[in-house]
């Protein structure tokens, strides 16, 4: 653009435009929903829809849920249970553990999520030329460590999460027990780690039968549902290897998968993946990041959205109006 | 040979800066005028002095800050491309300036471009990590993308040079606010006020206080509020609402009906009356109140949602 027509452009913007800070919305919708959303939060617990959120499989870019998490927690969503599937497994475990999204960067950053996936460069390479499967051992270790060896049931919130059974293909819903255990199976990637022996069964990634657990969410009791889902975006890769193209038919999967699983969510944020490769794990910062512009962006709809499904609970002289039956 | 193409070459890119020692100059240095012009709020006259013919005879010395005055000048009386050339030509001749990168993205980010102003305020914090403009423009980036915790501490860090501003302490509030740090945030806003009264600055301090739980003491800064500003139906509106929290449903009416006799059609307006109308029993004003919300879907998308899930829910018995 000539610097003459990006003036104009931008003297068109000074005129439709403020400098997007955040600012107080007195509109007739914002102060609705502001007066609204706090009479919801007033509530007592047993007395409003419980709040669920599900966190979708996605490898690396999962890690997008942090953000998501961060911005729900900034707008106060009273998130009373937690599903993840695969990374949304490891990332809800955390949170569900009390942890706050804020913090849980922190911690999943210095835990090197690469390393303890036994997924450096060396252990790929030993799984191309060996045939062998990797070890996913570490991942369990390393959220018991993280976790003081918490089982579900000791979880400050309700967490649930979703592994596939290998030999029957079924979807394996973990709410009991050792929660290390659990989330290594479901994030337990086939084809690159071994599957998890767990009560004669075989375990691997919850990711490839049930990408969004947003019926996990429901098992564990939730109303209202917000689906945060990391879906590929396979269309602009072009796929040199044998991994690299295992991974964009696992993407292009997991992405049809999503878009029929997310029509049973009450609301979808879907943070972008801008590119963050399957095992990127070293680009935590920017999917964060995402997570939270995308989060915040949309955090007004969803509020709006819970609202609406809780009308009748937070207008109490509205049921009583109605006629008899 | 090559030397003298090379000094030679030197010497030519030098020439806007090269006119004050060279024998033929044309006159004295206009820095000195231009930037007391500029600090007495004489944009037009800091154009004047600063003109590509004067340009050329600022002292090297002062040329960064001659740019910066002059591209400030063209921004504060509207004339934008002339000040994005200019800033362009700045950031150019000066990479190392934070404060000709600083202005540059304050440039952009007022003018909305906040993706290509963060790398200019960027350069211009790892040049000048106290620099004043891109600590703020940062914060405003980071606080309206969501990034709160970044954008109280480039606000803090920014406010170490700009604490009299209260536009600044203003929006370090609402950050705080947003934080959950209601003690600091009503300091931060009291800051404010106390620096300048504003109408926007008390009904933030209102919000403030009713997140703190204080909501008869918001109501009161709210009152103040509106009374400094008996035009805004805004205020109004919102007193009106927050009247009903406070469970004081004949005062939020005569506050609702004051708006409804100006603008009888308000949405919101209509569906506070119509709350109101639910909780006195009188179930067909309500509906009639609903059902004239339920049609503002294009002024008021939301409110209008919701008093159509309500007119539903009244007709309909039984389980949601």
């Amino acid at each position: 653009m000539s610097r003459r027509l990006l003036g104009i452009a931008l003297g068109a913007l000074f005129l439709c435009a403020g400098p997007g800070r955040a600012a107080l919305d007195l509109s007739q919708d914002g102060l609705l929903r502001d007066h609204l959303w706090n009479e919801f939060l007033a509530l007592p617990k047993n007395q409003r829809p419980v709040v669920g959120v599900a966190l979708s499989a996605g490898s690396a870019r999962a890690l997008a849920h942090i953000g998501v998490l961060q911005a729900l927690d900034d707008a106060g969503f009273p998130i009373d249970v937690v599903a993840g599937t695969s990374m949304g497994s490891v990332v809800g475990a955390v949170y569900a553990s009390g942890i706050p999204a804020a913090r849980a960067k922190t911690l999943l950053e210095d835990a090197d999520l690469r390393s303890i996936a036994n997924l450096g460069t060396f252990s790929l390479l030993r799984l191309v030329i060996s045939d062998k499967l990797l070890s996913s051992r570490g991942v369990a270790t390393a959220l018991n460590r993280y976790l003081a060896g918490k089982q579900f049931e000791e979880l400050p919130k309700r967490f649930a999460c979703v592994s596939m059974d290998l030999d029957s293909g079924e979807a394996i819903l973990f709410r009991q027990g050792n929660v290390g255990k659990a989330v290594r199976a479901s994030m337990n990637m086939p084809g690159v780690f071994a599957p998890v022996e767990y009560r004669q069964r075989y375990l691997v990634d919850g990711g490839v039968v049930d990408y969004i657990p947003i019926d996990a969410a429901r098992i564990l009791g939730a109303q209202w549902v917000l689906a945060s889902v990391t879906e590929p975006d396979y269309t602009l890769s072009r796929p040199k290897n044998v991994l690299q193209n295992l991974n964009q038919v696992i993407d292009i999967r997991s992405s049809l998968m999503a878009n029929a699983q997310e029509k049973r969510a009450n609301f979808v944020i879907a943070p972008g993946s801008d590119g963050i490769g399957m095992f990127q794990f070293g680009r935590i910062d920017e999917a964060v990041d995402q997570g939270i512009i995308t989060a915040h962006k949309r955090v007004d709809a969803a509020e709006e959205n819970l609202i609406l499904f809780a009308l009748d609970d937070i207008l109490p002289d509205l049921p009583a109006m109605r006629p008899s039956p | 040979m090559r030397l003298s193409i090379l000094l030679l070459a030197a010497w030519a890119v030098a020439a806007p800066s090269r006119a004050w020692w060279w024998p033929g100059r044309q006159g004295p240095d206009p820095y000195k005028k231009a930037a007391a012009a500029y600090e007495g709020g004489r944009y037009a006259e800091v154009i004047q002095y600063l003109s590509p013919g004067s340009l050329q005879l600022v002292s090297p010395r002062h040329l960064d800050g001659a740019y910066e005055y002059l591209a400030d000048s063209y921004a504060r009386t509207g004339r934008v491309t002339a000040a994005l050339g200019t800033y362009q030509l700045g950031a150019r001749l000066f990479p190392k300036d934070a404060r000709l990168l600083a202005g540059f993205g304050e440039l952009l980010h007022q003018a909305g471009l906040n993706e290509q102003a963060k790398p200019l305020f960027d350069a211009a914090l790892a040049l000048n990590p106290g620099n004043p403009q891109a600590n703020l423009g940062v914060a405003e980036i980071d606080a309206a993308l969501g990034f709160y915790r970044r954008g109280r501490a480039h606000y803090f860090k920014a406010l170490e040079t700009m604490n009299d501003n209260p536009a600044v302490w203003a929006e370090y509030a609402e950050v705080l606010w947003r934080l959950k740090d209601y003690p600091t945030a009503e300091d931060a806003a009291r800051q404010s006020l106390s620096l300048s009264s504003s109408t926007q600055t008390e009904v933030l301090l209102a919000f403030i206080q009713r997140s703190d739980g204080r909501l008869r003491q918001a109501l009161g800064t709210l009152g103040r509020a509106a009374a400094r500003s008996p035009e805004r139906t805004d205020i109004a509106l919102a007193r009106a609402l927050w009247m009903t929290e406070a469970g004081d449903w004949n005062g939020s009416l005569s506050v609702d009906n004051a708006v409804l006799d100006k603008f009888p059609q308000n949405p919101l307006g209509l569906w506070i009356r119509a709350s109101i109308m639910l909780h006195k029993g009188r179930r067909r004003e309500a509906r009639a109140d609903l059902a004239a919300a339920a049609q503002a879907q294009e002024e008021s998308p939301f409110v209008a949602a919701a008093a159509a899930k309500m007119l539903a829910s009244l007709e309909a018995p039984g389980a949601r």
